[in-house]
Order: C-alpha cells, then sequence, then structure tokens
C-alpha cells in the first residue's frame, strides 16, 4: 500500500513540475503583453516603467521565472496587474464557486451516467439500444454553450423559472445560490452525463458476460444482485476514468461560467487573459491543476483501495 | 478549511432584505475598487462609478456644465489662470469639511500617482488662497480645461491619502472617503457587486435613492434581466428594444446620444496607409451608409470624414465628402500602380502582387459589409480576426494596415480630434497611429490653446476639414446606446455630451438627488 501511494506521489510530483513550467511559459507565449493590454496601455510612460520593473517585465524569461519560483516558494502569487489585489485573494475568492459548480456536476454526472450506462447495458441488443447510444452520442456531443442556451431558453425564459445568470446577487440565501447555480450544473451533467454513460456501459457490458457471473446467476441471485457483483468489479477502473474526465469538466466549466456569468475561476481567467494579467492566468493555472491533481490522484487511491486485486 | 468556512457562510446567509428605494443596475464586469488608483479603465464603468462617490469642481446636467464643488470661477485673460470659489457646507464622508488644500493636495498627488481617464500634464501648478479659493495655473492655455478636466478629475481628501504610497494597493472601504452622493458600504469583487449607501451629509441634501446596487449581468441577458425584474436600469445597443417596449406599463426606454462610434483606422506609418491616395480610394470604395445601416441595425448615423457626429454643436459640413464610387476608387488605386492586370476581378501591384487589404478587428461580423464594400472594386480585402489586446498590441507596435475598433467618446468636448491623432489618448481603444501633417498639428493646438471661443470654433472646423482631406481614420457609424429602465424608480435623460468626456451612459449623479430627480 505504502509503495502504491509512493509512485502517486512521484507522478504527482513530475506532474507538479510540469504544470509549474506550462504556467509560467503559457501566459507568456500570448501576442501582446499586459503593458499593451487595454488596461494598462493608457498609463503614462512614468507609471508603465514602475510597473515593468515591479513585475520585471523587461526582464529575460530565465530572469521572470527564478523570480516565479522564489515567490511561490514563499507563498507568494504576486499581484493582480489589473486590479492589483495579490492573486491568492483574487483566486481565492472564484475557488469556492468553481469547486461547487465542478463537483456537484461532476457528481451529478458520475451517478446519473452509471445508471443509464448500466439500463443501457442490460437492454437486449436491437432497435431500443441502438436508440440509447445514438441518443447518448448525440448528447454527449452538443457544445456547452449551445446546451447553456438552450436551457437559458427554455427555463428563464419561455418558462421564467430560473435565473439566467449564475452569480446570485448580495445578501444571498442558500436557496438562492442553489438556485442560479442550478442552470450551469445542469449544462454540465447534460454534457458529462454521455461519457460517464457509456464509459459504465461497456464496462459493465462486458462484466456481465464474464464466466463469474453466469455463476452468480446459476445460485440464484435476482438481477440487482448480478449488477451488484458486476459494479463490485468495474468500479475501481470506472473512477479512475471518471477522475481522469474532472480536468475537461474543468474546462467545460470555464466555458458555461462564461455563458452564465457564473464567478468561477473560469470567468477569471477569461478576463485575465484578455488583460494578459499574467500573475493571475498563472494563480488560476496553478490552483486549478492543483485541485485536479489532487481530486484525481485521491479517486485514484480511493479506486486503488476498492480494488481488492490491489489491495 | 476555507472552502468549508464559506459553504458555511452560505448557509447562514442572512435572507435578502428590503430593497424598497433601492436601485440595481447592471453592469457586463467588475470595474474594480472604485478609488481613482484602482478603477478599471477598459470601457467607462468604472470612472462613472466613482462619480458616485466623488465630487469634482464643476459638474454636467442635460444642458451642459454646471457649478459643483466650486460654486463659481473665473478665467483669466490669456486662459492660464482659473480661480475657483468652493462651496462652504461641503464635507466628506467621515464628517470632515472638503477645504481648498483638499483641491491642491488631488493635483500634486494626481501628479505623481496618475488619474487614469484624463491627462493632466498640463495642470503646472495649483495654489491655496484661503480655504475656499483655489487657484489652477495651467503650464498653456487649454480649451477643454473646465469640460475635460475641473468636470472629470475626482477631489480627494488629504487625510485619507496623504503619505500612501502605492494608493493601487489600498483598498478597503476605510480609504473609500469622498464627497459624492454615496458612500461605498459593499465591494465583492468576485460577484462584480457594489452597494453605495445614500450619504445623509451630501451638500445637495441627502439623496432620494436610499441605495444603489451594481450587479453582474452577461450582456446578452440584460434586457432580459430588466422585464424579469432582476435589475431596474440596463443597457443594450439593440434598437429593437424601442419596440418591444412601447406601450409597456412601466419599462421605458431611452436613447443616448450617439456618442458611440465604429471606425477604420490607417496606419500612417505603413507604406501604402501612409499614403493619402489609397485611404481616399478606400473611403470611395466603404458603402458608409450600407456598412452604418449593417451594424447598427437602422439605428446609427452614418460617419462622417470629418470625424465630429453630423448635429453635434461643433459638426461642420464643410469637410471633404466621399460618395460611395467603386469607379472613382479604382481610379484613385490605378494611379497608385493597382489595376487588374490577369483578369481574375483583383488588382495587382506593378510587380504583379495581388492588393490585399488585412482589416484587424475584435468583431467579424461587423466587418462583413466592409469586406463585401473592398471586394467589389477588386481588393482582396480579409478579417483578421484577433481579441482587444492583440489588437491594442499589432496597433502599439504599427503591425497593421487598417485596423477595426469601436469606442464611446465622440462627444463633449471636440479636444478628441487632437488626442485620437497625436498620440495622447488615454482610451486604448481610440489610440491609432500619430498624424504628422503640420497643418493638423497646427490646428490642433490651436484649437486647443485658443482663448476666443469663436477663434476655437474656427479652429475645430479647420481641424475637421483637415482630418478629411488626410483622412487618417475613417468613421463608419456613430450609434446610441439603449437604457431599458423601470420607470416607477427611475427618470433617465441625456446628459448634454455624455457624461466626463463623452461617456453615453446615464447614472448622473443627479438623477438620484433632490429637487432633480
Amino acid at each position: 500500500m505504502r509503495a502504491m501511494w509512493g509512485t502517486a506521489a512521484t507522478r504527482g510530483l513530475l506532474l507538479g513540475v510540469g504544470v509549474l513550467v506550462a504556467n509560467f511559459a503559457v501566459p507568456r507565449l500570448l501576442p501582446g503583453t499586459p503593458l499593451t493590454a487595454p488596461e494598462l496601455a493608457p498609463l503614462p510612460s512614468g507609471a508603465r516603467q514602475r510597473i515593468q520593473a515591479e513585475y520585471l517585465l523587461d526582464r529575460p524569461w530565465t530572469e521572470q521565472f527564478a523570480h516565479y519560483l522564489r515567490s511561490l516558494a514563499r507563498g507568494d502569487l504576486g499581484r493582480s496587474l489589473v486590479s492589483f489585489r495579490p492573486v491568492t485573494q483574487v483566486v481565492g475568492e472564484r475557488v469556492p464557486w468553481t469547486v461547487l459548480l465542478v463537483l456537484t456536476s461532476w457528481t451529478g454526472a458520475v451517478v446519473l451516467g452509471a445508471l443509464l450506462g448500466t439500463l443501457s447495458a442490460v437492454t437486449e441488443r436491437g432497435f431500443r439500444r441502438r436508440l440509447w447510444l445514438s441518443a447518448l452520442v448525440f448528447v454527449g456531443s452538443l457544445p456547452e454553450f449551445l446546451v447553456a442556451s438552450l436551457l437559458i431558453l427554455t427555463f428563464s425564459v419561455w418558462l421564467p423559472l430560473l435565473p439566467a445568470s449564475g452569480a446570485p446577487h448580495p445578501p444571498y440565501t442558500w436557496a438562492q445560490v442553489a438556485r442560479h447555480v442550478f442552470l450551469p450544473v445542469v449544462t454540465l451533467v447534460v454534457s458529462a452525463t454521455p461519457t460517464f454513460a457509456l464509459l459504465s456501459r461497456d464496462l459493465v457490458g462486458a462484466v456481465l458476460r464474464e464466466p463469474f457471473l453466469l455463476a452468480v446467476r446459476a445460485k440464484g441471485a435476482c438481477s440487482w444482485g448480478v449488477l451488484r457483483h458486476a459494479w463490485r468489479c468495474v468500479l475501481p477502473t470506472f473512477l479512475t476514468l471518471a477522475g481522469l474526465r474532472l480536468a475537461g469538466l474543468v474546462t467545460g466549466a470555464a466555458a458555461v461560467e462564461r455563458v452564465f456569468g457564473y464567478p468561477g475561476m473560469g470567468s477569471l481567467l477569461f478576463d485575465a487573459v484578455l488583460q494578459r494579467d499574467y500573475p493571475v492566468i498563472q494563480g488560476v493555472f496553478l490552483l486549478g491543476s492543483l485541485l485536479v491533481l489532487t481530486a484525481s490522484t485521491l479517486l485514484e487511491g480511493v479506486a486503488r483501495w476498492l480494488d481488492p486485486r490491489v489491495r | 478549511m476555507r472552502l468549508v468556512a464559506w459553504l458555511v457562510a452560505l448557509a447562514l446567509a442572512a435572507p435578502a432584505g428590503s430593497q424598497e428605494a433601492a436601485v440595481r443596475i447592471a453592469w457586463w464586469t467588475d470595474v474594480g475598487f472604485p478609488t481613482p488608483f484602482s478603477f478599471s479603465t477598459v470601457g467607462p464603468g468604472g470612472v462613472v462609478r466613482l462619480t458616485l462617490l466623488y465630487d469634482s469642481l464643476l459638474w454636467k446636467d442635460d444642458r451642459g456644465l454646471i457649478p459643483w464643488l466650486a460654486e463659481s470661477w473665473r478665467t483669466s485673460s490669456d486662459g492660464t489662470r482659473y480661480v475657483f470659489r468652493l462651496r462652504r457646507q461641503v464635507v466628506w464622508h467621515d464628517g470632515r469639511p472638503l477645504t481648498a488644500r483638499d483641491v491642491r493636495f488631488s493635483f500634486a498627488y494626481f501628479r505623481r500617482h496618475p488619474f487614469r481617464w484624463v491627462d493632466l500634464s498640463v495642470v503646472r501648478a495649483v495654489e491655496v488662497q484661503d480655504r475656499e479659493t483655489v487657484v489652477v495655473e495651467l503650464a498653456r492655455p487649454f480649451a477643454p480645461f473646465l469640460e475635460n478636466v475641473a468636470g472629470v478629475v475626482p477631489v480627494i481628501p488629504e487625510h485619507v491619502w496623504g503619505g500612501v504610497e502605492a494608493p493601487e494597493r489600498r483598498q478597503s472601504l476605510e480609504v473609500a472617503v469622498g464627497s459624492g452622493p454615496y458612500r461605498l458600504v459593499e465591494y465583492r469583487p468576485e460577484l462584480g457587486f457594489y452597494r453605495f449607501v445614500a450619504f445623509a451629509g451630501y451638500f445637495r441634501g441627502r439623496p432620494v435613492v436610499r441605495e444603489i446596487q451594481y450587479v453582474v449581468v452577461p450582456p446578452a441577458r440584460q434586457v432580459l434581466a430588466v422585464q424579469t425584474g432582476e435589475v431596474d436600469l440596463a443597457m443594450t445597443t439593440a434598437p429593437e428594444v424601442v419596440d418591444l417596449f412601447r406601450g409597456h406599463p412601466y419599462l421605458r426606454v431611452l436613447a443616448t446620444e450617439p456618442l458611440s462610434v465604429g471606425r477604420l483606422v490607417f496606419n500612417l506609418e505603413h507604406p501604402l496607409g501612409g499614403r493619402k491616395l489609397f485611404r481616399q480610394a478606400l473611403a470611395h470604395a466603404v458603402d458608409v451608409p450600407d456598412v452604418a445601416n449593417w451594424v447598427t441595425r437602422g439605428s446609427g448615423i452614418p460617419g462622417n470624414p470629418g470625424v465630429v457626429r453630423p448635429g453635434d454643436p461643433w459638426y461642420t459640413p464643410r469637410v471633404r465628402r466621399y460618395a460611395f464610387d467603386p469607379v472613382q476608387a479604382r481610379r484613385l488605386l490605378r494611379s497608385l500602380g493597382y489595376e487588374d492586370r490577369d483578369g481574375d476581378g483583383f488588382l495587382e501591384g506593378p510587380d504583379g502582387t495581388r492588393l490585399v487589404v488585412e482589416v484587424v478587428t475584435s468583431a467579424a461580423r461587423e466587418t462583413e459589409p466592409l469586406l463585401r464594400s473592398l471586394l467589389r472594386v477588386g481588393v482582396d480585402a480579409r478579417a483578421r480576426v484577433v481579441d482587444p489586446p492583440t489588437r491594442a498590441q499589432l496597433a502599439a507596435e504599427g503591425r497593421f494596415l487598417v485596423l477595426y475598433t469601436t469606442h464611446v467618446g465622440a462627444g463633449g468636448d471636440p479636444d478628441y480630434l487632437r488626442t485620437w491623432f497625436s498620440g495622447e489618448e488615454a482610451n486604448a481603444f481610440a489610440a491609432g497611429t500619430v498624424l504628422r501633417t503640420p497643418e493638423f498639428q497646427r490646428w490642433a493646438r490651436l484649437q486647443a490653446e485658443a482663448v476666443d471661443p469663436a477663434q476655437r470654433r474656427r479652429a475645430v472646423y479647420q481641424l475637421q476639414r483637415v482630418l478629411s482631406e488626410e483622412l487618417p481614420t475613417l468613421v463608419l457609424f456613430y450609434r446610441p446606446f439603449y437604457w431599458v429602465y423601470d420607470s416607477r424608480k427611475l427618470r433617465l435623460w441625456n446628459t448634454r455630451g455624455g457624461l466626463l468626456n463623452g461617456i453615453p451612459l446615464v447614472e448622473n449623479k443627479l438623477l438620484f438627488l433632490p429637487g432633480t430627480r
């Protein structure tokens, strides 16, 4: 068990180094610089020089990277070039919103996908099964912004039941947060469920053909009992693969946040990229990557723990 | 841990309180902490929000400049000295009196820590004559001073900012002290939420609207937000809202003056863009009324080569006109050596290279009719769609031939005829390449420094003539903004020439004050 966690930690460490390098390089590969972006471009030359010196924008990349690593070692992510607030604060305000959106959507999509996939796996071959498959592939291929727009049209315009914007206005209650987050969550669930459904359908379908389940059936187990045995077998693989999809869901969440005006890390990243706000872009990438890595590592650990062959 | 605390806080949050007498305004993004040092300059939302918190020496209503912190003023005959007499009963939000020292401090402090919305380099010195009298001395006469400086620059308290070395980093409610009609009581940057509460000690009386809130609503859904009662005031550029709300029991629409402009900027340093005949050929090739109609869906005014909008008090019709004339466009291009040499329908230069005009834009749809116009005369016109910072980068580095931009500010004092083409424009979207012809420089300087109003008017007219001749820019349209509002809570009107320096926003603080609602 110790060796297993050790391998995961080493891989996490290597990934972390890769993430750090990518975080630093990606913003600087964008065309333009913070000083030519609309927010800072109008500054008088004296103020521009001060910012240039403070943020080392006139120094070579190597020097900037060394400074970035030194600051990071102190837990300092720097200050936004646009709002002049500490990046930890700027990004920290958004993290709970993104965690709420992504975790709720992921959980919803995993549960719903597992149910639909199992249902599809036990459906007899033929027209109904092909219809299931076609429907899942069709829904899964819809881009998030289209799903979001359709949901807004339906539930905010035609049937004005839910707010069209993702951000509640203070002072708000928990119920108001839930009302505002509902459509963004449904958008992500609709987009992610087919992947999980197809995955579980394949996994469960394959296991159902295994000889040991024939033995279970022969012993007189009911359908639920057979499925329980099947899921016991596929759960570790399903969770590992579902964990890998978490990163994709975070990316999808960025687009959904933009459509709904939801105050998460995706919206922040979009604005930061437009302003070439290097410290904030780095901060969002770093925290986003760490969140995904942590969640994936945890899920992988849980999956291994569930798997008696590894345990 | 922090996440858990946040979720608990969410769960325990107090139920929404009474919103009576509160006005909720939609905007599409956070605009930064509202001090003169940390507000966002991308778009005019930030600087307008400052005006609720801070006051300036002068202000504007629907007829133009009016006394504000200064109850009177006089100008020296040479236009370099302004004496302002301040009101006596003005106090800061913390109860301390506002004096001439604060005005002097503000200008001195902005010299070290710039107020990014206007260039204050023309202010040479500010002297305090007595507690209520302040004298502003300029380095040279500056005709737009009253409207573009005295009417814009916020006066800040010396007792709050004195000794602060990095004011952009001070972002707490304690430093958001102004003398304006509202106090900032809540700011949530992640939500773009601002809550301003009426200041009881305001010199014009306690505002009748007790609370103003700004909330973020995505642009495409702002009108829907007014319809559903989520907000009381929102903006759109879609003219269809006029018909949509005609006859509505309480929702009304106000169209602003058409102070938003869409235009082509030519790179005057480019071998081709630098040639006047080329720019004039393109002016003939573009069907400006068609472009204006397409982009503004019939609500805009076609562009004027003299830049100033027809209907503006400073407009003159005596400028060079460029009728849509593909034949004339081709003729001018032929004089530059471009003609269809191989019969493929496109123009080629003397070396056989096709004439390609790349239009840098961040709005692909809006450039479609423009490209169609150019294709009709045989110019291989292509859109290069980039995000706004990339566009600003290309503009700053001169790596473009033609650039399409839209921005506000085509109104108010006509000094924008100088700043847009002299490299002194604060708005990144309005800045273009510098027009270096002596005639432009001469009239631009004359209009800015003219003391005699008649002389200034003549200079502004001449400047328009020169701009229409030289064509550093080709204005395609001027369009209004449409404000949809709940008439049970607000009654809107337009500030003459726009708020501050030509901003077509409607949150004039006068709206919320007693006797002016």
